[in-house]
């Protein structure tokens, strides 16, 4: 039998040793276990099934249950407070056991709300620049832009005679007073008053121009274009503060968006399609 | 080397490599076993099912709000819906919010503290029961104390 030399034997026993430390840091890395004591933000006060309550927590509930800072109290209410938070923990814990926390209806509403929020905080938080807004003025420029408008005179008469007759003399007509008010209307607004067949038949008039009587089930119109002013962007300073609110509401449904891709992307999702026939079918 | 370091070295190998390949299996999920999915469940996210009766339900609530009869897109967008739902609550929960949002947090503890409502409404000492509760969980529960803290 050959002797091993004293040196490899050491060389191989520093060796295992060094294999071994990587094997326990690796399985310290990939355990959920959070070594809490080297926080300095939020020190520990008590562990619970190592989940740590932390001088935030004592602070926050203080703050909820007194309306003070914990560092207003003394060490007795403290304690009563981590105390509480303690029995809370353990209730949340009980919960997290037995599935509540993801079975009971209210619960999931509350986290899914949660969440959404969280994601739309997060994207709210960070600072818009100048030129980001800018940027999105002109990409949506259509979202602000002033629509066309129209002036437009209508008269109501009761039957097609009078209608002709006033459509004839000129003076005649500018006696009647216009159903619309007389500032310069969009055209979406002009439905609203006159209807859709009347509407397209004021758009089709040229400035100045009176339509012909046009009969409708409650009387007989006549409709006259005073003026129309076509549609323009509105300058940035104008609407800033509209660009501002679109930008974030946009920006919060794609920040939303993005997160729900990139949980599809991590997860594991099957579809029974089999059941998803049959119960179209039912 | 002698036999008994070729033996140690020889149980290293093999443990080595049995790392090795359940790590591989691991990874390329092979340990996990590939759960069918059930007579009742529409879909699967991650490890939990979505059931037939939460997906005919949702669809019911959309006819009843529809106008028109319900088409087979209509159909795909309840599911895929059903299906952020749960990655939303799985992300929620993985985030620790029932600790940290005080909303879910409220919730979480008022529907558990409504199971032992139960109990406590069928008992004569009804504090007592929440007590007792509450006392039994902290038996079979490992609370440390940071050194630095005035503990009771």
């Amino acid at each position: 039998m050959r002797a091993v030399p004293l040196l490899s034997q050491r060389y191989i026993n520093v060796g295992r040793g060094f294999l071994a430390l990587v094997g326990l840091t690796i399985a310290l890395m990939s355990s959920d276990l959070t070594l809490n004591t080297l926080s300095t933000d939020n020190p520990v006060l008590v562990t619970v099934n190592q989940h740590s309550i932390g001088l935030q927590q004592l602070n926050f509930a203080a703050q909820r249950l007194t309306g003070a800072s914990a560092d207003t109290l003394d060490n007795e209410q403290k304690n009563i407070i981590v105390k509480l938070l303690i029995d809370e923990e353990l209730l949340l814990q009980r919960a997290e056991l037995l599935g509540i926390a993801s079975a009971d209806p209210g619960i999931r509403k509350a986290l899914t709300r949660a969440v959404i929020d969280k994601t739309a905080d997060e994207f709210l938080a960070q600072p818009i620049a100048p030129q980001q807004l800018k940027d999105f003025y002109l990409q949506y420029q259509m979202l602000f832009t002033q629509p066309m408008r129209i002036r437009l005179q209508a008269y109501k008469f009761v039957d097609l005679a009078k209608a002709q007759q006033a459509f004839e003399s000129d003076p005649q007509l500018t006696k009647q007073i216009s159903m619309l008010p007389p500032s310069a209307l969009p055209v979406h607004m002009l439905r609203r008053y006159l209807g859709s067949r009347l509407t397209d038949i004021a758009l089709s008039l040229e400035v100045g121009e009176t339509s012909r009587p046009i009969s409708q089930p409650d009387g007989v119109y006549l409709l006259t274009i005073v003026e129309r002013q076509p549609e323009q962007p509105l300058p940035f300073a104008q609407v800033r503060p509209q660009v501002e609110a679109e930008y974030l509401r946009r920006g919060r449904d794609a920040a939303l968006q993005n997160q729900l891709i990139a949980l599809r992307q991590q997860a594991d999702i099957r579809i029974n399609q089999a059941q998803v026939n049959k119960a179209d079918n039912e | 080397m002698n036999s008994a370091a070729h033996h140690s070295l020889r149980i290293l190998v093999l443990g080595a490599l049995l790392g090795t390949v359940l790590g591989a299996l691991d990874a390329t999920d092979w340990l996990t076993p590939n759960q069918q999915l059930s007579e009742s469940s529409i879909a699967a996210v991650n490890s939990t099912q979505i059931r037939l009766l939460e997906y005919q339900r949702a669809l019911n609530m959309l006819a009843s709000e529809k106008r028109d009869a319900v088409t087979d897109q209509d159909r795909d967008l309840v599911l895929q819906r059903l299906i952020d739902e749960e990655l939303l609550i799985q992300q929620g929960l993985n985030s620790d919010l029932i600790r940290t949002n005080i909303a879910v947090r409220n919730v979480v503890l008022q529907s558990i503290l409504a199971g032992i409502m139960v109990e406590i409404e069928a008992s004569n000492s009804q504090e007592q029961v929440l007590a007792d509760y509450i006392e039994n969980l902290k038996t079979s529960a490992n609370i440390e104390w940071s050194a630095g803290w005035e503990q009771p």
